[in-house]
């Protein structure tokens, strides 16, 4: 499904992604786990398209094709989602409005037909209520004045709706209490299947309780230093980074 | 012809009207076209000629312009349907006239004033409110000419004047707005939106004076400019001494689509109350990358995505507006058809 081979990137002439090699399967379920300023963020912003990021060597595959000449908006409708650390704030664009505006979007570039509004309406309802999403959310402005847990559950709706083949979620637990974190760990466990991938990216371990993964990757100064199974998760959380990285060098 | 406001003025420091102006105008009076109840033209006189006193010598543009309309709105009249006015100037003419609006006591309009600007053109607008007056001033224009308009607004207690300008036409649009505020809990509310491309020129030149206690004025403005366009907002609010408990707002926020467009914001305050809340602020910046990638990365190609962030920066200039759905409404579909032109 996608394979990340040797990549290099920098922001600003920083180096910060030093050769990273990942290979995701279908249907598989990866977790990054790794210290602040590995570098995790800015893989998920590249493998979605941000252009402040160059890749300055290496490849991402997607169906085996190159995915690094294609703009954010086309990676999304070849089927790349990105559930963001941080939802951005846009005022005065109305949520229902956005989300069918991306919707339509998304189907018109796959080569179907755009969703008439009735019938957006009962495919939203549909989504929302499997996310316990009040329809008061869908009448303010995208991610204006949500909670951390709304926001959360608002990207998991998005990745519902777009129905991606591969979907990166960086950092969905940050700023998450428990019964939220359920919550959005519930709405993904949904969305696992045999034809959609995932790369999830944490820093703790406690939400691979959840969203329980194949395999488990560390990941510091660029590099992947460490492959495993769930359990390296769970080695991690007694010996943390320092041990792992130590035992790299 | 009296001498023309040069840049050497400081309300025209941003402005070079010479520069812009041909000396091979013919001059015409101003030519209007009307559409609403004809019983609110008035022939008689009216005593009110613009402000003479002014200390920042650049009145002359205005001063002693033909008379070319006086709508006046009876005592206690409620007009349901909106009035439009139509300033027609065509190229190769100077058009100049002075319009005269008087809202009695308790009357309420909705005034639609267009303008149309091939040539140059040159208007004067008297605005009086009694009262517990309300006026409701959408203004909009066509054509890629000269427009230099003042509108002058005298305000009496209780009175409520809310203006939008919409100004996406023109070569050089000079918009000057005096607003006095005389009677207690007068509201003057000013807002607009510039959107500018090619190489148009647009000032909005803004004084509005709080003469009585407890009024309150806002001015709210956005603006997007393209290509090598010019953008001016200079805004003062006056507060005098007698103003007490004067609530005064000022907020005009700028998007520059290219580098080599242009935006000068001038925000002022004088005051002389000891009680008033007062503020300004002013962005100028380019458009956010942040919301630009969230719509791509769901799928929203770019120029759509950049459509729908300016639309909805725009809508915040109709905050004002908002409970009169029909104008807001509008006046939403005229900018979003501005936007995609």
């Amino acid at each position: 499904m996608i394979e990340i081979k040797n990549l290099h990137a920098e922001i600003d002439g920083k180096e910060i992604l030093k050769g990273l090699n990942l290979t995701i399967g279908k249907g598989e379920v990866h977790a990054i786990m790794g210290p602040n300023g590995a570098g995790k963020s800015t893989l998920s912003y590249i493998v979605a398209g941000h252009e402040d990021y160059e890749v300055t060597k290496g490849d991402i595959l997607f169906n085996g094709e190159s995915i690094l000449e294609m703009s954010a908006d086309e990676r999304a409708a070849a089927g790349v989602f990105l559930a963001f650390q941080y939802p951005v704030e846009i005022p005065g664009v109305q949520m229902t409005q956005f989300l069918k505006t991306s919707l339509n979007a998304v189907r018109k570039a796959r080569g179907e037909g755009e969703m008439e509004t009735l019938d957006f309406i009962k495919f939203l309802r549909a989504k929302t209520a499997e996310l316990d999403i009040q329809g008061e959310m869908l009448k303010r402005p995208v991610n204006v004045g949500f909670s951390g847990g709304e926001k959360k559950r608002n990207e998991v709706l998005q990745m519902a709706m777009l129905e991606p083949q591969f979907c990166v979620l960086d950092e969905t637990d940050s700023g998450l209490d428990i019964d939220a974190l359920k919550i959005v760990a519930d709405g993904v466990n949904a969305l696992r299947a045999e034809e959609r991938s995932f790369l999830v990216i944490t820093h703790y371990q406690r939400l691979l309780d959840y969203i329980v993964p194949d395999h488990v990757h560390i990941l510091a100064d660029g590099q992947i230093i460490k492959s495993g199974d769930a359990q390296l998760a769970k080695d991690l959380e007694e010996k943390g980074y320092e041990g792992f990285i130590k035992e790299a060098a | 012809m009296s001498a023309l406001p040069t840049s050497k003025l400081e309300r025209w420091k941003y402005s070079n009207l010479p520069a812009f102006v041909k000396d091979t105008y013919i001059s015409e009076p101003l030519a209007i076209g009307y559409d609403g109840d004809e019983s609110f033209i008035v022939t008689d006189e009216m005593d009110i000629t613009p402000w003479a006193s002014d200390a920042y010598q650049d009145m002359d543009l205005w001063t002693g312009l033909q008379d070319v309309l006086h709508l006046k709105i009876p005592d206690n009249t409620h007009v349901y349907n909106p009035v439009y006015i139509r300033c027609q100037n065509i190229e190769g003419q100077k058009s100049e006239g002075s319009l005269f609006i008087h809202v009695g006591k308790n009357a309420t309009l909705t005034l639609y004033d267009d303008v149309n600007c091939e040539g140059w053109l040159n208007r004067s607008m008297t605005i009086i409110l009694e009262q517990n007056a309300e006026l409701i001033h959408i203004r909009s224009g066509e054509g890629s000419g000269v427009a230099t308009q003042l509108t002058q607004i005298q305000q009496a207690a209780e009175s409520k004047y809310n203006a939008y300008a919409l100004n996406s036409y023109g070569q050089f649009i000079r918009d000057q707005i005096h607003a006095k505020l005389q009677g207690e809990d007068a509201k003057c509310y000013l807002s607009g939106s510039k959107l500018l491309s090619g190489d148009q020129h647009c000032d909005t030149c803004i004084l509005i004076e709080h003469e009585a206690p407890n009024c309150y004025s806002n001015q709210n403005y956005r603006n997007i400019l393209n290509d090598q366009s010019r953008g001016v907002f200079q805004g003062k609010v006056h507060v005098h001494q007698i103003a007490q408990q004067t609530d005064g707002y000022q907020l005009c926020n700028s998007i520059l689509m290219s580098d080599k467009c242009e935006m000068d914001t001038k925000p002022e305050l004088e005051i002389y109350a000891d009680d008033v809340k007062c503020s300004h602020g002013a962005t100028t910046a380019q458009l956010d990358d942040d919301p630009l990638f969230y719509l791509r990365a769901r799928g929203i190609p770019k120029h759509e995505a950049q459509a729908i962030l300016l639309q909805a920066f725009i809508g915040e200039s109709l905050e004002s507006l908002e409970e009169s759905e029909a104008i807001y409404e509008q006046l939403g579909n005229a900018i979003e058809k501005e936007l995609n032109a």
